[in-house]
């Protein structure tokens, strides 16, 4: 049976959209959980800039810059967008797109089931 | 406030302008932050090359304003969007998907894919017959 292109790309679409939008949503609904979120972005910011400027204070205004704009201004943009760089990055991507139908693990176990 | 008041002073286009510039606004944000962070890779990769002092600053300032402020600008940040696309592991997620190739089909009978739910039916009355069969 042929999948076609659209539907197994659609299930990848919907499982990283899932992924990414996961956070914000357990954001809305627990705000301790977007405190954390924002802190933890907040120091991962801090300790980009400081690997690349050092720790003088010029450290500090470029991340409070950074902060300001990435984790409290567009939090709604920057939470799924480092969360798809989470499942890039660490190579769960493939986990995900071995899960599909077609050719990957479904259809091996499936020959295996036979 | 009456009825009539917030009919007169509606306005259509209100709906259709003020998202608009407010997504024009996040937009400059975005890229703001974008130059910010590609301003860092500037100096992170100038001071990687050529170490600290005076000559750096002031080539990191000529770099960065070629790179982020000059006409050429939209073709560098381009660039660097791509590039950080592929630094960030994109690449891999696009090679998984064509080694993967889960659009090519889930294997047919001749290929002994995935199993239908009538043959499997016909598989559990097969398997009960043989088992009723030995068991009487």
């Amino acid at each position: 049976m042929k999948m076609g292109f659209l539907p197994p790309m659609i299930l990848l679409l919907f499982i990283l959209l899932f992924v990414m939008l996961l956070p914000l949503f357990l954001a809305k609904i627990f705000p301790e959980f977007d405190w954390i979120l924002k802190a933890y972005f907040s120091i991962i910011i801090f300790s980009f800039v400081r690997r690349i400027l050092g720790g003088g204070i010029m450290t500090y205004i470029v991340s409070g810059i950074l902060i300001y704009i990435f984790v409290f201004q567009l939090f709604w943009l920057f939470t799924p967008a480092y969360m798809l760089f989470l499942i890039v990055g660490l190579g769960l991507s493939g986990i995900i797109v071995f899960g599909l139908p077609g050719r990957g693990m479904g259809r091996r176990s499936g020959v295996a089931r036979q | 406030m009456d009825l009539w008041t917030i009919l007169a002073s509606w306005n259509p286009l209100d709906w259709i302008l003020k998202p608009a510039t407010d997504i024009m606004d996040t937009v400059n944000l975005l890229i703001l932050g974008f130059k910010i962070v590609i301003l860092l890779f500037i100096v992170q990769f100038v001071r990687g090359r050529f170490g600290g002092g005076p000559i750096v600053t002031i080539l990191i300032l000529v770099l960065g304003y070629v790179m982020l402020f000059s006409n050429l600008a939209p073709i560098f940040t381009t660039a660097m969007f791509i590039y950080l696309f592929i630094i960030f592991g994109f690449s891999m997620l696009v090679m998984d998907l064509v080694i993967a190739k889960p659009w090519a089909g889930g294997g047919g009978e001749e290929e002994g894919g995935h199993t239908t739910g009538k043959e499997y039916s016909e598989r559990l009355a097969k398997t009960r017959a043989v088992q009723r069969r030995f068991f009487r």
